[in-house]
């Protein structure tokens, strides 16, 4: 057969033949190393692996033995208690490389009602809030049974305002959760407030002067918004 | 299918993204939901790609270390929490395999098992527009083409032991799946 010189690849097939696995060798390690030092690169690969992806759909599921789980457990830590802290992982929301580069942390802000029952078909509620300016990340787990939020860091803007956490519910007004720090916290929810948690709700972040929260009304734009599903 | 078995999907990605964001602020529990909803999925793309039990067990230890660390740079917006998964326990596959040398066909007879993906292949997509967009653009290209870029990412092949394998010379496969690759990705594009 006739062996027809392959085309050069360019930067884009190469990230392409290393999310596939092609490569070995010095090949192999040069692509990994170009991870590395260029960003672009490293994200090409991951943009292809996510593209040929749902292939691997079709591989059959196979269930793995019991001891699995358990040696994640305690590789994790997460085995030791029920209620490991959420603050010192919350540094994990910088994110890191999967393939072999950076992926760029979405800016998003969500809540989450935990189910009260783990086993239970999740009444599990999510909303991502998009930051209007700049990226922000933030992420707010709400824990219904003991009625705290628990939030992660966030890059809001610094200043002699603080951010103060809105709930919007369907008749339109705004009901101040409080003002949220900027390192990760707790923040124990109003009963009152609480049942608004739900479906469909927006929740927004806007920035407030800190001495008079909280306040009845927000005056200011959003910083961040977007609306809560329940799952 | 059923509109019904339609919103069952549907409702298991969602309780998949979020669980994925609450693992990402570290609650550990959600950990386990992530583990339960996709363990056997994840477990069987391990398997298929090490072709070696043992292995795929100690991978799929690796791929939930790894969810748990790095479930924070998950974004709903770009990736199926699936499809970011697979993506996680191939790459880790992968990297055991390049690690390990082989050059081998896989040996061990719990892959033998592991039937043809053609017939599921179709069940799957109707789930899943992705992998529906996906499987057109593939069909799209030469049978030579597609048929090896699937062989190299489903069962962590690598140039060298495609050539090898197929009696084909080195130089020809790579312009098969560079060429293939460059069209998938007009293609994907397009769409």
């Amino acid at each position: 057969m006739v062996d027809p010189s392959p085309p050069t690849p360019d930067r884009d097939t190469l990230a392409a033949e290393l999310a596939l696995g092609l490569l070995e060798g010095t090949d192999r390690v040069e692509a990994l190393r170009l991870c590395l030092s260029d960003p672009a690169f490293a994200a090409a690969v991951e943009t292809w692996s996510l593209r040929l992806s749902p292939l691997l759909h079709a591989i059959p599921p196979v269930q793995p033995p019991e001891h699995i789980w358990k040696a994640v457990e305690a590789r994790t830590g997460i085995g030791l208690s029920r209620d490991v802290s959420n603050i010192h992982s919350l540094r994990l929301w910088r994110g890191g490389a999967l393939v072999c580069g950076a992926i760029a942390a979405s800016l998003a802000l969500f809540i989450a009602v935990r189910p009260s029952d783990l086993n239970a078909p999740a009444p599990m509620a999510v909303s991502q809030l998009v930051g209007a300016q700049g990226p922000a990340i933030m992420a707010i787990a709400f824990d219904a049974r003991q009625g705290v939020l628990r939030l992660s860091t966030t890059s809001l803007p610094t200043g002699d305002k603080s951010p103060e956490l809105w709930v919007i519910p369907e008749d339109g007004v705004p009901r101040s959760l409080g003002i949220i720090g900027t390192e990760g916290q707790e923040l124990t929810v109003d009963p009152a407030h609480a049942k608004f948690l739900k479906s469909g709700v927006t929740l927004a972040i806007t920035m407030e002067d800190t001495a008079s929260a909280p306040h009845k009304a927000p005056s200011s734009q959003p910083v961040l918004t977007g609306k809560i599903t329940v799952i | 299918m059923a509109q019904k078995d339609i919103e069952v999907v549907g409702r298991d990605r969602e309780r998949l993204v979020s669980a994925l964001q609450l693992a990402a602020v570290g609650d550990a529990s959600s950990l386990r939901i992530v583990y339960k909803l996709t363990s056997a999925k994840l477990f069987g793309i391990c398997l298929r790609i090490c072709g070696n039990r043992q292995a795929a067990e100690d991978i799929l230890q690796d791929v939930y270390v790894k969810v748990w660390r790095r479930a924070g740079s998950f974004d709903s917006q770009r990736a199926s929490p699936i499809s970011w998964l697979a993506m996680i326990a191939h790459n880790a596959a992968v990297d055991w395999r390049r690690a390990q040398h082989h050059h081998g066909t896989l040996d061990d007879d719990a892959v033998l098992s592991i039937a043809d993906e053609a017939p599921l292949a179709d069940a799957v997509a109707e789930q899943d527009e992705d992998r529906r967009r996906l499987l057109s653009c593939l069909d799209g290209l030469d049978e030579s083409q597609s048929s090896v870029i699937r062989r190299a990412f489903l069962d962590g092949m690598t140039y060298q032991q495609l050539s090898d394998e197929s009696g084909t010379p080195l130089g020809t496969i790579k312009s098969w799946i560079r060429r293939g690759l460059q069209k998938l990705k007009e293609c994907l594009n397009d769409g």
